[in-house]
């Protein structure tokens, strides 16, 4: 069994669509994709993603790390820490809320719409990425005293700085809101029954009734 | 489970072997630290601590060697050519490389973690017993040899500072701090999310691990751990001499005690990333001296749907089915290079990518190709790279399931598969190839000129798979697939449950790895 010869330029060549409707083909999305293999291309930066997912909150988490080395060792200062694992928690709360991309979808982190209504009640204080830099370089600094958490303080200031780049590109923190569903809309367009489809033998018009006898 | 055993034996192989060497080296110098005579002096002022870092600093060790070599392509690449005479079950797992990298890298942060923790402790512990004036042994030991000798026990000589001056104004202090935030950056500038929206990112802040490794070299040259001299160790051993240096008044065994004297542990990181790091040297110079080689371009097509494809030769390259190349465009951007599998068959005279826009590199390139101002742009490319999926032709009958862009492996293998057929090459076990294509790009589809119908949509996968169970029950199916995880899931579920335990009757074999 021979298969038909391939025309010269063989490959990925495109057919004119004759199917209307082909079924897209979606897959329930998990967070971003994993690419098994070599994939044709590889994403870049798109425009308009905003850099705050940038600010990890492995970050914050370094903070109250070592804020629980040093109460739980005791350590000399540790009141410093103690301070740590507060301002290192607040960050995180703070931080994890993902904010909206100005265009296309973003994917909410687990939980994350309950942290968004108590960010959102900051107003500017939480939109704002200046205030957001400026919040982390504040934290950063009484850390800085106690070498255990003095990882934080570079990690902080490293947030910040990202945080400063992003609002000198003019970005801000938006929350992700679920649009309302839509529902009632569709009940209300069934009104009709569905119409026979094209092409279908259309049913036999129903025998007139008998004239009644005078 | 007996399929999932076939199908992963080796790879669960490879990592408990790494597993357990982790867990030697962890066990092993846990206890030299905790328990040899050495560290006794040691061991008084810190405690476990000691052991602990010291421990977690051979895994780092280990592990940091290791890191460097799954990154080296070509290296790999030369492996799996040598290697031919190993089973390709052992050479497919050279595929799996980045898998591994990010294995190590998880435990290169878990001992990081631990270490600097254990070394927190350490430092606290040197400063509290250096501030002590109580007596006690380890107060006694932080003042010996104080007098600008090298053979002091407590790296801390001051009475009045603290763990963080110290911390900086030493070399393993503060080689430890820079080399810890560069991991740290590293390690989350690579997480998925940012991978795969801004690559670009973690290619860049990736390449701090020219940092780290610096820094890594250089850390252990102070040699700021000390144990006791071997001679020292020889005439006043703790046993008996411990007493002696609390008391000193003779009511220690041996009357003839003396202060012991210390000595700092050589630094040891180099050579165990000596020898990788000038692999990963070379392998950059390789990479570098290949992209120098002349691309020719001979066709550009443009397709619909912003799809681009690029004809090319280049003198000496073979290829093989399924494999990848690195695509590099200097007038787009000089260091970046990004992967695209090839679509052409071997047996063409030429290889061929196809390019779809998706990003900011791929959009450039295509206008750049588009427009060929003033003329086409140069490309550089490196490769090919990857297991040839020649394990497709070993199958009787091959099923090839492409989602959306992965389809494009199997365009190469499907020219192939024709091409073998044209030339009647005897060593094609294919007799029988399905291609299910799902599309989900509405404007453009993918096929190829085969005459085997390609069906839309999704299908379903039970009716499939009894299809050609039916179809063929005594064969030997080989599935492939190149989609989302998903995908495989349910591709895998089939494949167990369409296999017949008889193994004259049709089995389903999953590769998921194989693209």
């Amino acid at each position: 069994m021979r298969p038909a010869p391939l025309p010269a330029s063989v490959g990925l060549r495109p057919r004119p669509r004759q199917e209307e409707g082909c079924v897209r083909c979606t897959w329930p999305r998990r967070g971003p994709r994993r690419a098994r293999g070599r994939v044709l291309r590889r994403p870049q930066a798109r425009p308009g993603a905003s850099a705050s997912p940038l600010t990890p909150r492995a970050l914050p988490a370094v903070l109250v790390a070592g804020g629980i080395v040093a109460v739980v060792g005791q350590f000399k200062g540790w009141q410093f820490a103690a301070y740590s694992i507060a301002a290192g928690v607040l960050i995180c709360l703070l931080e994890y809320p993902r904010g909206r991309r100005k265009k296309g979808s973003t994917m909410e982190r687990w939980g994350q719409k309950y942290l968004t209504a108590v960010v959102k009640v900051f107003g500017l204080l939480t939109r704002n990425y200046y205030i957001r830099a400026i919040l982390h370089a504040a934290l950063a600094v009484p850390a800085g005293f106690l070498l255990a958490t003095i990882l934080g303080t570079a990690c902080l200031g490293i947030a910040s700085v990202i945080y400063l780049l992003a609002a000198v590109r003019g970005e801000e923190w938006q929350p992700i809101e679920q649009k309302p569903q839509e529902r009632s809309q569709v009940w209300t367009t069934i009104k009709q029954p569905p119409a026979a489809a094209e092409g279908a033998v259309p049913a036999p018009a129903p025998a007139p009734a008998p004239a009644l006898a005078e | 489970m007996g399929n999932w055993v076939v199908n992963h034996w080796f790879p669960a192989l490879v990592i408990a072997a790494w597993l357990g060497i982790n867990v030697f080296l962890f066990v092993y110098y846990f206890l030299m630290f905790d328990m040899d005579e050495k560290f006794y002096y040691t061991r008084e002022i810190l405690g476990s601590a000691l052991a602990w870092a010291r421990a977690s600093a051979k895994c780092l060790n280990f592990n940091s060697m290791l890191i460097l070599l799954p990154v080296c392509r070509n290296l790999l690449s030369f492996l799996r050519g040598t290697c031919s005479l190993c089973r390709r079950t052992m050479r497919k797992q050279l595929d799996h490389n980045l898998t591994f990298h990010k294995l190590l890298a998880y435990m290169l942060a878990i001992m990081t973690a631990v270490h600097t923790i254990a070394h927190l402790f350490n430092l606290e512990r040197y400063n509290d017993s250096q501030q002590a004036a109580d007596g006690s042994l380890s107060s006694v030991l932080s003042d010996l040899h104080q007098d600008g000798s090298d053979k002091w026990l407590n790296p801390i000589h001051s009475n009045s500072t603290t763990p963080a001056y110290v911390t900086f104004t030493s070399i393993p202090g503060l080689t430890g701090v820079i080399i810890t935030v560069a991991l740290i950056l590293m390690i989350t500038s690579s997480m998925e999310f940012i991978r795969r929206s801004y690559f670009e990112v973690f290619w860049y802040t990736h390449h701090l691990f020219i940092i780290y490794f610096a820094g890594l070299v250089i850390h252990g040259i102070a040699g700021l751990v000390r144990g006791q001299t071997e001679e020292s160790l020889k005439k006043y051993s703790p046993q008996h001499c411990a007493q002696y240096l609390v008391y000193r008044d003779g009511r220690s065994t041996h009357h003839h005690c003396k202060e012991p004297e210390f000595g700092g542990i050589p630094a040891e990181s180099w050579k165990w990333v000596l020898a990788p790091i000038l692999l990963y040297v070379f392998e950059r110079v390789l990479r570098f001296w290949r992209s120098r080689q002349r691309v020719v371009i001979t066709k550009v097509v443009m397709h619909p749907s912003k799809v681009l494809e690029l004809q090319m030769h280049k003198k000496g390259f073979n290829m093989e089915v399924g494999q990848y190349i690195f695509i590099n465009c200097p007038s787009i951007s000089v260091l970046e290079w990004h992967p695209f599998t090839l679509t052409s068959a071997p047996e063409d005279n030429f290889f061929s990518v196809h390019i779809r826009a998706a990003g900011d590199w791929t959009e450039n390139i295509i206008d750049a190709f588009q427009q060929q101002k003033p003329k086409i742009p140069r490309i550089e490319v490196d490769g090919p790279f990857g297991t040839a999926s020649e394990d497709v032709f070993q199958y009787e009958v091959a099923m090839l399931i492409g989602a959306g862009i992965g389809v494009t492996p199997f365009a190469s293998v499907l020219k192939s598969i024709w091409y073998k057929f044209q030339q009647a090459d005897q060593s094609l076990k294919t007799k029988k190839a399905g291609h299910a294509v799902l599309n989900f790009d509405t404007v453009t589809d993918v096929v190829t000129g085969l005459k085997q119908k390609t069906s839309f949509g999704r299908p379903m996968w039970n009716n499939e798979f009894s299809a050609v169970a039916t179809a063929h029950p005594k064969s030997v199916v080989g599935v492939f697939l190149c989609g989302p995880e998903a995908l495989a899931k349910s591709l895998q579920k089939c494949c167990h449950q369409y296999s017949m335990l008889d193994p004259r009757k049709v089995k389903f074999y999953f590769n998921k790895e194989n693209f």
